[in-house]
């Protein structure tokens, strides 16, 4: 395998003088799946170009990245620099590597102290991150920690008393910690926000606000999220000095997810749901509601059906949450039923459905709900129940983000959702099955991506032309890949 | 489980009657089911009482079936373990079945489930075949600890079906049970099938092979058989069977999936744990203790999901995307005569929404600012505040908001949560779920869920179990 990555990445980088190092390198299998620009289309930079310490880049490495996305290009020489960062990028584009990479670069190890905070809004996302931060530091020697709340605050404590050399948690309880003087920020030169605009938002900016005077008077303060509403606007001018924005979001949703409605009268719901099962190549999918009890009531319903499903929402036990959080990912069970939860952040890559069981309201959720299928500008699936009283929601929405739901075909295109390589056996049989038909259908796909003015190709701007022969991309953009869940394990902590 | 018998030679008569026989691969009693390899179907051999009903026996030779414990009418070993590894000496008397089938794979990378401990899932190819690396990851570190998940029936696959599911039809004679719970998904019930040579090229080329034949069972177990149990050994065995598969005998058939939760739960399994799917079904037996006749009642209730597919078609075209335009532009120029006209009768129930919608490009332009306008739960929530920006719900304004979800919820699932409003202990005691209990203020001595603010939480949900026990 390392032979694979030096073979592949000798041309690039000549001026390297001294690359025996990378021999040694555990990489993780390729992820070989097509990517849309949304992350393909970069400068063409290295990891090796930000001059980063061998011991992060060594990390990078084994944790599947290859070469940086669009958004970490941008992000990680400005991040190094130290200025205030405001950066906005798609979901599920790099943008929790885009500065975790940097902060880790400017830890030092040998200082006992606080140097960084990640700081993101739920603790799901909190574990997430700080496993990214373990995988990526893990030959650093640099100890990270992880803290949110619904867990005692008293472990907090004890592991405060040992080196903490970054901190990621949820607000409340840092601001706890930090209250306590448990958790000194007084020399930390770092503060992230992930999913900024939901950390300043009425609900948790009074926190945040109060967390920053816990800060160095010269504290580099950097956002990143794909949604910055207006309200960002009275923090950024308050708060942050000169800051260097990114923007790398022509529009506001993914190209590689496709999106569906059904609608549905209320009380079909389920049996809607229960023909997208049978019919859908689901690798994992999840599952919206807009209540608890919904999520609930849902969830035994499937169960009932006779499909495996998991749950989460707010309301049960964190050490529960966690539990499912962690199953998930690892691919124990293949749906997951959860209210908005876990609608930012979460990134399972094996994810290539999503569906809104129920319409969310607003934009903002949609977008990011949309955004769990679609990882790092892989295919996706998104199909929305819509019933009457959605209608008007559907429209708002459509409007808002500039993009069109279809209504859901008789017949979906797999190679719209479904990993090529995943897509052989199928096709086959499929041919046999119902020639006419597919052909039509994947023709037209391919005219679409051919023509891009059309509404289709907005949304299917693919940058493969090769589903046949995945395994040698002509185009060597396309092997730029980062195998993060391959890498990931999120330790269910109770 | 008893390790003993993995390997022998199963009989079984499922309770549709067809009595299938294999090499017993598994029984795993905290998922209730038994799974065998290399499995044949010898139709129901008479025991239905009526030719036209009778069902032939098959030639196939299914790899790998999951037989829900539920449903087995009868076990019993014919053979002693044969050899405890290879395979193909396990199926002696049938020649034709090595013909057929493909050598077994010793490991798991090629799909087949070889073992109980990487069990994969029935459709692996997609799994695997979409994260390569992913899979091999997830294999190790959580298959063997947890393979009871694979063994339910997931999610079907249509490439599949169109091969295997020719049965499914057969099934639809069998008696009618199980009506929640089979008629989705056309892959739990398959059976040998008529076309061999496709469905055996399948499962071989496939490899896929976990496969949950559920049929419908009750639980006399009076069918006499031929070979002669010879062991108490073989007792136990078909005891732990009939142990998976419970009580049933004179349920109802709508009562059945009750019941069947019921049992099932008996059995601690990862998969009842909070979070997981089971676990709800579980709850439900919990919380009612032992009133049974509640719980059916309750069942009875349900919404009934057809067996047909839902026709996304015919249901997409009741709905014209473009009408909602009309709709929105009405509202937005209310005197434009002419879209009255064309709407007539279409947007007049809706003259209380004030949807006012801006130009597109107002939302978000990069070119023009950083910023978005797009609708946000920020803005919601600050168009559901006071003029002081304080205010959260009136009490009435809550009430309102749950007796509309109450009743959105009784539409969609035919309940109103997932305990039917009456339990709230354990981890559902958090907090603010108290305002939930507030339309069933009236409940005596449960009262208090206002109260259910951290502080007190527990002590209240100490109360209620008390109560319900």
């Amino acid at each position: 395998m390392a032979g694979n990555l030096t073979h592949h990445q000798q041309p690039h980088h000549l001026n390297h003088e001294n690359d025996s190092w990378k021999k040694n390198l555990r990489l993780p299998p390729k992820d070989n799946r097509p990517q849309t620009e949304d992350v393909t289309a970069t400068k063409g930079n290295e990891f090796e170009d930000y001059f980063l310490k061998r011991e992060l880049l060594m990390g990078i490495f084994e944790a599947g990245f290859e070469r940086p996305s669009p958004i970490q290009e941008e992000s990680i020489p400005i991040a190094l620099t130290g200025r205030d960062i405001l950066a906005r990028a798609k979901n599920g584009t790099g943008k929790t590597a885009a500065f975790v990479i940097p902060a880790l670069e400017k830890i030092n190890v040998k200082k006992q102290k606080i140097q960084a905070l990640l700081l993101v809004p739920t603790r799901e996302l909190a574990l997430q991150t700080s496993q990214v931060c373990k995988n990526l530091g893990k030959h650093m020697g640099v100890q990270v920690m992880v803290t949110t709340g619904g867990t005692t605050l008293k472990d907090d404590i004890l592991r405060l008393s040992e080196i903490v050399h970054i901190v990621v948690g949820t607000p409340g309880r840092i601001l706890d910690l930090a209250g306590k003087g448990v958790a000194d920020f007084s020399e930390c030169p770092t503060f992230v926000m992930d999913e900024a605009d939901k950390l300043l938002s009425p609900e948790f900016s009074p926190i945040v606000e109060q967390l920053i005077t816990y800060f160095p008077k010269d504290r580099q303060i950097m956002l990143y999220s794909a949604t910055f509403p207006l309200i960002v606007k009275s923090f950024k001018d308050k708060y942050l000095v000169k800051p260097y924005e990114i923007n790398l979001m022509d529009e506001l949703t993914l190209r590689g997810v496709t999106q569906y409605y059904a609608f549905v009268e209320e009380r079909q719901k389920v049996h809607c749901l229960n023909t997208l099962f049978s019919k859908l190549q689901i690798n994992q999918s999840i599952i919206f509601c807009n209540s608890t009890n919904r999520v609930e009531l849902l969830a035994k319903k499937i169960t009932e059906l006779g499909y495996s499903c998991f749950y989460s929402h707010a309301k049960m036990l964190q050490s529960h949450r966690n539990r499912v959080f962690h199953d998930f990912r690892n691919g124990v069970c293949r749906n997951l039923v959860c209210s908005d939860l876990l609608t930012r952040g979460i990134d399972i890559q094996a994810v290539n459905v999503v569906i809104n069981f129920d319409f969310p309201k607003n934009a903002e959720t949609y977008l990011h709900r949309i955004g769990r299928s679609g990882r790092f500008g892989h295919l996706g699936l998104a199909i929305n129940l819509i019933t009457y009283d959605d209608r008007f929601n559907l429209y708002k929405i459509e409007q808002e983000l500039g993009t069109e739901i279809q209504p859901i075909p008789p017949v979906i295109d797999k190679r719209l959702y479904v990993a090529p390589s995943a897509l052989d056996d199928v096709q086959i049989q499929q041919q046999n099955n119902n020639q006419n038909n597919r052909a039509q259908s994947l023709q037209s796909h391919h005219q679409s991506h051919q023509s891009h003015q059309s509404h289709q190709s907005h949304q299917n701007h693919l940058n493969h032309q090769n589903h046949q022969n995945h395994q040698n991309h002509p185009n060597p953009r396309m092997r730029n890949t980062n195998a993060r869940s391959g890498s990931m394990s999120v330790k269910a902590a109770s | 489980m008893s390790t003993g018998y993995i390997g022998s030679k199963i009989s079984l008569i499922s309770r549709s009657d067809i009595r299938y026989v294999g090499i017993l691969h598994s029984i795993n009693s905290a998922d209730s089911t038994v799974a065998l390899e290399q499995v044949r179907s010898y139709g129901t051999e008479g025991r239905r009482g009526s030719p036209s009903e009778e069902i032939p026996p098959s030639d196939n030779v299914f790899e790998y079936i999951v037989f829900r414990g539920s449903d087995v009418k009868d076990l019993h070993v014919c053979e002693a373990p044969a050899q405890q590894q290879s395979l193909p000496p396990q199926v002696p008397n049938d020649p034709a079945i090595l013909g057929t089938t493909a050598p077994r794979p010793t490991s798991f990378q090629s799909f087949a489930p070889p073992t109980i401990g990487v069990q994969l899932p029935p459709n692996p190819p997609n799994f695997a075949g979409a994260h390569p690396f992913y899979l091999q990851q997830v294999a190790a570190a959580s298959f063997q600890q947890q393979p009871q998940y694979w063994q339910q029936p997931q999610v079907p696959q249509p490439q599949l079906n169109s091969n295997i599911s020719e049965p499914a039809a057969k099934e639809a004679e069998q008696p009618k049970s199980q009506i929640q719970k089979e008629h989705s998904a056309p892959d739990k019930v398959e059976e040998p099938k008529p076309d061999k040579s496709t469905a055996v090229k399948n499962l071989v080329k496939t490899g896929t092979s976990s496969r949950s034949t559920s049929v419908t069972a009750n639980n006399r177990n009076n069918e006499p058989t031929k070979e002669v149990p010879s062991t108490s050994a073989v007792e136990d065995l078909a005891k732990k069977v009939s142990e998976i598969h419970l009580t049933t005998t004179k349920e109802t058939n709508v009562e059945k999936q009750a019941v069947s939760n019921h049992t099932r739960s008996s059995a601690p399994s990862n998969n009842r744990l909070p979070g997981m799917g089971g676990h709800l079904l579980q709850q439900n037996r919990r919380s009612r203790g032992n009133r049974r006749n509640y719980n059916q009642n309750y069942d009875r209730n349900r919404i009934p999901v057809p067996q047909s597919d839902f026709d996304f078609e015919s249901s997409n075209a009741k709905f014209n995307k473009e009408e909602i335009v009309k709709e929105v532009v009405k509202k937005t120029h209310p005197h434009d005569q002419k879209e009255e006209e064309i709407l007539d009768g279409q947007g007049e129930e809706e003259e209380e929404e004030d949807i006012l919608i801006p130009p597109a490009e107002s939302y978000y332009d990069r070119s023009k600012s950083f910023f978005d306008n797009i609708s946000c739960e920020t803005k919601e929530r600050l168009e559901q505040q006071g003029p002081d920006g304080r205010r959260s719900l009136s009490v009435a304004e809550r009430r309102q908001k749950q007796s509309e979800e109450r009743r959105l919820n009784l539409e969609t699932f035919g309940q109103v949560s997932i305990d039917g409003g009456r339990y709230r202990g354990g981890y559902r005691g958090r907090g603010y779920r108290g305002s939930r209990g507030g339309y069933r203020g009236g409940r005596g001595a449960s009262g208090g869920y206002r109260g259910g603010y951290t502080s007190n939480y527990r002590g209240n949900n100490y109360r209620q179990q008390m109560q319900q026990s």
